[in-house]
């Protein structure tokens, strides 16, 4: 219990600023896009891409995993800056 | 499927002539209208449909690569969480709280680790989401009470963590296409993530415990492409703070060497829309026994020091330049002030949050503090503070106000 006595006030003074200073509205709706944008669009397309790899071998797939993943970092700041 | 509609009888509450002028009309019947699949499914159809948990195949998944993951974003977190909250409290104090001057590169080395760390944050948690991924499509869905809370709580920890990772990655990368305050919502956000960490890492820890074993080949090669991946992303952007680095720096949003006099410049003098007055004068004002106005001239004549500081930017960029000006503290003493006054600086600039910024006495009693007048050995460009502009050691680059008009004695 004590991780909830610690955790939760957090939590709670977390959603005291953002309803008192922040437009709760618009933090709501990117709060949610976040994760579905993540659960329903990019895990999916990086299912199909792991099924896509799944002819390479293991080490090789890897390479390509962790390429993805950086790639994925620093492609905004590529673009937008 | 068909649907049928026909004329609602009378109520019983309408007029009785009513009731039987209508009952004494023809039944009218709507046209048979055959809708093909309109219909929402139920929430049982879409469960038969969803996913399963057992049907995600992939090896490399599992509990192990979980916990080891779970591990590094805990550190992750908890860095970006303490160091979040010195860079917010360095700027917005409370009244009882005093940051020290020294060490010079505090707050440079506070807010890299806060930004690269939060960069390097991003393949570690894309990787421990898919890892986990399965998990979303559990059945049944929700257990008990306690279950419920717990799957709460998670996705509380999982849109809070992507909530930050996401707007901080677009604030380094000064794109702001939300509808709310950067500083408010990531700040705010921040304490929402910090509390639902401590119960997820309470609620996990036996797991972790129980895997956080060496791993086996397959899932070790994973952890490794991860590391790999979290490296190659820390490599090509912490040149952006740190110096021997620099070369490496391609992915770093800021080259913090680019611009007039050798220093990347956040906001012009044109975007401040900023002007510098023929008559302009320096004002010493408030709390003071002798007030002073200076011109340039002036500024010049008095005795002049020469610091190397860096400008340290809330954005995580870093640079190192050598700054010759007079020292506040002698100014502040020619003016007369109390040694544990509070001062203001007020900038020429008018709009904007940090047209003025505030110096506690660590900070303008410090003999490294100058009101510069000349960088990198020439006089201050205008974009960089022209005719004059605060410098102080382990401070925000945001609070080192350009364009200073004004210092008030609070």
């Amino acid at each position: 219990m004590k991780r909830y006595l610690l955790g939760l006030p957090l939590i709670a003074l977390g959603a005291y600023g953002l309803l008192t200073s922040v437009n709760v509205i618009g933090w709501a709706v990117w709060f949610g896009g976040v994760v579905v944008a993540h659960d329903f669009i990019l895990v999916p397309l990086v299912l199909a891409a792991g099924v896509a790899a799944s002819r390479v071998a293991l080490p090789y797939r890897l390479v390509l995993a962790a390429t993805a993943l950086a790639g994925a970092v620093a492609l905004p700041f590529v673009i937008l800056t | 499927m068909v649907r049928r509609t026909s004329l609602k009888r009378p109520s019983r509450r309408s007029g009785r002539g009513l009731r039987t002028l209508k009952a004494r009309l023809p039944r009218l019947r709507a046209p048979v209208v055959k809708l093909p699949a309109l219909r929402l499914p139920t929430l049982r159809e879409l469960e038969a449909k969803a996913p399963r948990q057992e049907r995600f195949s992939a090896r490399l998944r599992g509990e192990q690569v979980a916990s080891w993951l779970g591990v590094a974003l805990g550190i992750a977190f908890t860095s970006a969480f303490v160091t979040g909250l010195m860079s917010h409290f360095m700027q917005h104090p409370p009244d009882w709280m005093r940051w020290p001057s020294r060490p010079v590169d505090l707050y440079r080395i506070t807010q890299g680790v806060h930004v690269i760390g939060g960069i390097a944050t991003v393949p570690l948690l894309l990787a421990k989401l898919w890892a986990v991924y399965p998990k979303f499509w559990q059945r049944p869905a929700v257990r008990s009470l306690g279950h419920a809370v717990e799957r709460g709580l998670v996705f509380v920890l999982v849109g809070g963590a992507l909530f930050q990772v996401t707007t901080g990655l677009f604030n380094i990368a000064y794109w702001y296409p939300f509808p709310f305050s950067f500083i408010g919502a990531h700040y705010w956000t921040a304490y929402v993530v910090f509390g639902a960490l401590i119960i997820h890492v309470g609620n996990e820890w036996a797991k972790v415990r129980r895997s956080a074993l060496p791993a086996e080949p397959g899932r070790r090669g994973f952890l490794a492409a991860v590391a790999a991946a979290t490296g190659v992303v820390v490599v090509t952007t912490v040149g952006e703070t740190f110096g021997p680095l620099r070369p490496l720096a391609v992915f770093a949003p800021r080259k913090p060497y680019d611009g007039p006099q050798g220093l990347t410049v956040n906001r012009s003098a044109r975007a401040a829309a900023v002007s510098v007055p023929a008559g302009y004068r320096l004002a010493v004002t408030g709390a003071v026994r002798r007030p002073l106005s200076l011109s340039v001239a002036d500024l010049a004549a008095l005795p002049q020091h020469t610091s190397a500081l860096p400008i340290s930017c809330v954005e995580g960029w870093s640079a190192d330049a050598v700054w010759t000006g007079v020292r506040l503290r002698d100014l502040l003493a020619l003016a007369g002030v109390a040694g544990d006054a509070r001062l203001r600086i007020e900038s020429l600039q008018t709009r904007g949050g940090y047209a003025t910024s505030e110096v506690a006495p660590p900070h303008w009693s410090d003999p490294l503090t100058l009101l510069a007048l000349r960088l990198n050995g020439q006089t201050l460009h205008i974009d960089h503070g022209y005719p004059c502009r605060l410098i102080a050691p382990d401070r925000p680059g945001v609070l080192q106000t350009k364009w200073v008009t004004r210092v008030v004695v609070l």
